[in-house]
């Protein structure tokens, strides 16, 4: 029997792994730090290694270093679950030495199930099928996905019952963010709400909860960024954390039906005159997969917006010509765009960007220089919002 | 509509780990560098042909804004000081240039003002600062190349 390794903290999604490895004929075992999985690896002797990268006590990217050093397991498949957003941390576990790197929202356990037995083999043999030579046999595909149905309506049902407590303990997160005296207070429940965060991607993702994982993906990486560099702690990083929680609370009301899952398809306008600022925008959004239009002269961008439908847009404010504010107030009188929601891109101070803002129509305002990944999660509540609450 | 989140690129990003409790002690002060590469990096998903063409791109304007800028100072032009450091502010922070955005910030905020008062000196610094972020870019990209003015 192939035996198969889960490091990964949170105890719902290692079991669930676990008890989906061990049904389909595998023996799995669990460990929820670094250290407790090498000590692990050394004894239990694996046939495969499935590893969370953000873990306690030591980096998931560190373990694999580890693993890599010791001759026994240089070879030893590591599959990797990995937080889509965070692009560099996907970029190290690739260096030290990662087999396969699988995004948790892309990977329900029969995904991770089908991705074990590529690798490493092993599994599931059904009696009711005649095994030909050559050819592994495996269960009736309806067997199989029925049950797999069941499965995840299962988890679904389950997450969706702790959902409130789980709104609750975010907010109670946020509001001692909002309040924190010192950077030390805030980074204390910075990382709080990140764990937190990060345990709602995870059982999100495992439940199917595509939407909820997604946003809960991106808030995570925001959070880690604002961590590691506190200096981008402002009043624009904190108002986006905020919005963020405020969103996954409507998701958690909205985004549980499994026929309603998956990033929808958006459109998307940027205006911005200049070229970097440009593709510092369009790289944000399409870290969602969120495909965009970008222009630098806000005439053409009226043009455009005269013509077509957009479920965002982003505009610089200060353009040649006219400026954003000026081109806001405009949109908002062409009937396509009495509701788009506008996000403005300024440097200005925080009380004359919501001024500036509101007067002109505009719905969101983002500080320059922004993060790349807080751009992203405007993104997404306002193409997520829009799609799961159209406009009146 | 789900494309492949794996990147294998090569290049040497910064390396975040998973967040943990942070000592309380202040870090020891450190030399700010004239750019955050970190950014640069994740801009360019740590391409190392990407972050090249994206480091031209900026050279090639920003040496165009800077005279420009230049010329407008002499001419006493506040607004068209005021126009250009602001679009050539943006571009820099969007890059990650910490040390070089303050100066143009000023500029752009005399400019406003319709006074240019230390402007010229303002510019003077600005493009002090621009040498060094092309000599520190240059180390960056070219690691094995000697820095440049080192062979006298």
């Amino acid at each position: 029997m192939k035996k198969i390794l889960i490091i990964e903290d949170d105890q719902i999604v290692s079991n669930v792994y676990r008890n989906k490895l061990v049904v389909e004929g595998y023996q799995a075992e669990v460990a929820l730090d670094g250290e407790t999985g090498l000590k692990m690896m050394r004894t239990f002797q694996p046939d495969a290694i499935v590893l969370d990268l953000v873990l306690p006590k030591m980096s998931g990217v560190d373990v694999i270093k580890q693993i890599r050093s010791e001759a026994d397991f240089s070879k030893l498949p590591i599959i990797v679950f990995s937080n889509t957003y965070l692009t560099n941390l996907i970029q190290d576990a690739w260096k030290a030495g990662a087999t396969k790197c699988v995004s948790k929202i892309n990977c329900p356990p029969k995904e991770l199930l089908e991705l074990i037995r590529r690798t490493v083999g092993g599994g599931v043999v059904s009696p009711a099928l005649p095994k030909t030579e050559g050819v592994p046999a495996t269960k009736p595909a309806a067997v199989v996905s029925e049950a797999d149905a069941e499965f995840q309506a299962e988890l679904r049902k389950t997450l969706i019952a702790s959902l409130p407590a789980t709104l609750a303990a975010l907010r109670a997160g946020l509001k001692s963010l909002i309040k924190s005296g010192t950077e030390v207070a805030q980074l204390k429940h910075i990382h709080e709400l990140f764990r937190r965060v990060h345990a709602v991607n995870g059982n999100a993702s495992i439940a199917g909860l595509v939407q909820i994982a997604h946003l809960a993906a991106a808030l995570e990486a925001l959070l880690k960024e604002l961590y590691e560099k506190p200096k981008n702690i402002n009043s624009s990083t904190l108002r986006t954390v905020a919005a963020s929680v405020d969103f996954l609370g409507f998701l958690f009301e909205r985004g549980t039906r499994p026929d309603k899952q998956g990033i929808p398809p958006a459109s998307i306008l940027v205006v911005d005159d200049e070229i970097i600022s440009r593709r510092a925008i369009i790289y944000a959004l399409e870290k969602a997969q969120l495909q965009s239009v970008s222009v630098e002269d806000p005439n053409a961008a009226f043009k455009l917006l005269s013509e077509n439908q957009f479920d965002l847009v982003f505009l610089d404010v200060d353009m040649p010509g006219m400026t954003g504010y000026e081109l806001c107030t405009k949109l908002r009188n062409l009937p396509l765009h009495k509701k788009t929601p506008v996000v403005f891109i300024t440097v200005l101070s925080d009380f004359e960007s919501r001024t500036s803002s509101m007067m002109a129509g505009g719905n969101d305002f983002i500080a320059k220089p922004f993060l790349f990944i807080e751009l992203t999660v405007k993104a997404l509540i306002h193409v997520l919002r829009g799609k799961l609450q159209p406009a009146k | 509509m789900k494309k492949d989140p794996i990147n294998k690129d090569e290049m040497t990003p910064a390396a975040p780990t998973a967040p943990s409790p942070k000592a309380d002690a202040p870090a020891p002060a450190v030399e700010v560098p004239p750019v955050e590469m970190d950014r640069l990096n994740e801009l360019t998903d740590g391409n190392a042909d990407s972050i090249r063409e994206l480091v031209d791109l900026f050279f090639k304007q920003t040496s165009q804004q800077l005279a420009q800028l230049e010329a407008a100072v002499r001419a006493n032009k506040a607004d068209d000081v005021r126009r250009v450091a602001h679009s050539c502010a943006g571009a820099s922070a969007t890059l990650g240039m910490t040390r070089f955005v303050p100066l143009l910030r000023e500029l752009e905020k005399q400019g406003a003002s319709g006074t240019l008062t230390t402007a010229a000196q303002v510019y003077e610094d600005a493009a002090r600062e621009y040498k060094l972020i092309q000599d520190f870019l240059a180390t960056q990209l070219n690691p094995a190349a000697p820095p440049p003015g080192a062979a006298h």
